[in-house]
């Protein structure tokens, strides 16, 4: 198991350094994504100032640019680690090399386990070093590097975790519906208007907030949002904590039942490497 | 060429976008995704923005919200060219099929630009669809001028089938193409200024704008239909007796630029072709 997690990797790596390119987007994305609400919000408020002074009546912080960058970023993080599975299935389905795949004699969750791994340790690196640049630029450095950022990264590691059993059910959906490039260009903005990327998902309506809570970054997003800018919880530290440790056991099982289900099912219809 | 020819030649690329517009049917989830994924971003944008709004931010009397959603429109066009044109190559190349359709007996520009036309049709609904979600969501709505603003997005579009091309013979050569569309389309955002007033914008990034020929594009539009004075030019010119408005400088150099990147990108597309044929580097990626 562990040679074909190092194979796994070794072929990611290989494929992500010959496209040196991608590696700076994958830096400058996040930050990007950030300054365009930033700079609507100088546009509707007048000024910088004013935007604070506005943000701070309605939200409780005038740190905005944090507030932005952090939704920006861990919603990031969270899509790429959730896509990565569902993209890959989708490439070699492309390239015709998935069935190739499944016949070897590997099994398939040990290349969602590598995959994963990789997805993982990549996208800690971009949220890092995005966050970082983009601490420099809207000079927020101070307020980030605090000892509270390690109860952060406690509540980053639990609402990550169950994300592996949303990349599982999106990888079912593509195999299923085999249009991975619309399911994801459906599932980014919704995923991005649930766990509230720009706002705090308290403004929203009862029952939009009912279907966020049942997602595992809408709480850390919020919490860390707290822990950072000093602002309510989305219930309390423990009991956000509670819920997210369910969720990681919850959403991978899930995941990973309806995976088995869709993958045996194409299997026996011959529909697998179709697209 | 006689007309009959050029007739038969637009006839044959309906036809291809007929048949590419057939083919995007056949991904239905992929159509409802059009609609559902821009009326969720225009929520989140809304939202975000309401967190700033203060009752007296108004640019030129007009609401920021209605310049984001005529920036908005407008960034659909240009859009659809970045990712019809390179991200359709790219999928021919992934899928194996670009090499036969360049050994149809048709000309080599038809094909990009049938692909465009597949998805311009299949965008029409949303150019309906867009305003009233915005309208929905904001209670905000300002069209003006509608038939010059029909006539600059005319323009506009010659000017994207220009860079269409340009951008196509890029792909062509870089391969990689999803990485140079999202360079564009982040730097068009930012640059611009599709979601905010170009006045939002500081001196210096203000600079980088007025370089960028797309944002005069953007501007002239949001201009005209809002019914507003251009953001990018302020000053009138005086040429032979004559005092020219900016928005009239703004649509000169409209269609100018649409000109130069017409002709320009029609000529290095030809080159790329022939020499990636050459090469016989048309079908690697």
């Amino acid at each position: 198991m562990l040679e074909v997690v190092k194979a796994v990797l070794k072929v990611r790596w290989k494929y992500t350094i010959r496209y040196p390119g991608w590696l700076i987007m994958f830096f400058i994305i996040p930050v990007v994504f950030s300054v365009i609400p930033i700079v609507l919000g100088w546009a509707v408020a007048g000024s910088p100032q004013q935007a604070a002074l506005n943000f701070k009546e309605r939200v409780g912080t005038e740190h905005y640019t944090l507030f932005m960058v952090l939704g920006s970023m861990i919603w990031l993080l969270s899509i790429s680690i959730m896509w990565d599975f569902g993209m890959w299935l989708r490439e070699e389905q492309q390239m015709g090399t998935l069935e190739q795949i499944l016949v070897t004699p590997v099994n398939i969750f040990t290349l969602l386990l590598a995959s994963s791994l990789w997805a993982l340790m990549y996208s800690i690196i971009q949220f890092i070093v995005a966050l970082i640049i983009a601490g420099i630029i809207f000079n927020f450095l101070p307020l980030l590097f605090t000892p509270s950022l390690l109860l952060c990264t406690v509540y980053l590691v639990l609402g990550i975790f169950p994300l592996t059993g949303f990349a599982l059910l999106i990888g079912s959906l593509i195999v299923k519906l085999k249009e991975a490039e619309a399911i994801i260009r459906l599932l980014q903005p919704l995923l991005a208007f649930l766990v509230g990327i720009f706002y705090p998902i308290t403004i929203m309506p009862y029952f939009v907030k009912l279907i966020a809570l049942t997602i595992p970054l809408t709480i850390t997003l919020h919490d860390v949002r707290a822990i950072l800018l000093n602002l309510d919880y989305l219930f309390n530290p423990y009991l956000d904590l509670f819920i997210l440790l369910i969720y990681c056991a919850i959403w991978p099982i899930l995941g990973l039942y309806m995976f088995q289900y869709v993958e045996k099912k194409a299997k026996k219809e011959g529909t697998l490497s179709a697209y | 060429m006689h007309i009959r020819e050029k007739i038969n030649d637009i006839k044959l690329i309906f036809r291809m976008s007929k048949y590419l517009l057939k083919i995007s049917l056949r991904y239905p989830v992929n159509f409802v995704a059009d609609f559902i994924e821009l009326a969720l971003w225009v929520a989140i944008f809304t939202t975000a923005v309401l967190l700033f709004s203060s009752p007296d931010g108004k640019v030129q009397g007009v609401s920021p919200a209605l310049f984001t959603l005529w920036g908005f429109i407008m960034f659909i066009f240009i859009s659809d060219v970045i990712w019809a044109i390179g991200g359709g190559l790219r999928y021919d190349q992934m899928t194996g099929i670009l090499e036969q359709n360049f050994l149809a007996p048709i000309s080599e520009y038809y094909y990009p630009l049938a692909r465009l036309f597949r998805v311009y049709i299949r965008d029409l609904p949303l150019f309906f669809f867009v305003p009233i979600v915005f309208w929905i969501f904001t209670g905000e709505f300002i069209a003006k001028n509608i038939l010059l603003s029909l006539y600059i997005v005319g323009i506009s579009i010659f000017c994207f089938i220009g860079f269409g091309y340009l951008y196509a013979a890029m792909v062509l050569r870089m391969k990689r193409s999803a990485l140079v569309s999202n360079i564009l389309q982040f730097i068009l955002m930012i640059f611009g200024a599709v979601f905010y007033p170009f006045s939002a914008l500081p001196d210096n990034m203000l600079l980088i704008s007025k370089v960028i020929p797309f944002s005069y594009y953007i501007d002239a539009f949001r201009a005209c239909i809002l019914g507003i004075q251009p953001e990018l030019i302020e000053i009138s010119l005086g040429v032979g007796g004559m005092t020219l408005s900016p928005f009239l400088i703004e649509l000169i150099i409209i269609h100018i630029v649409a000109f130069i990147f017409l002709a320009l990108g029609l000529s290095v597309y030809r080159r790329s072709v022939i020499k990636a044929k050459m090469e016989g580097t048309l079908h690697t990626y």
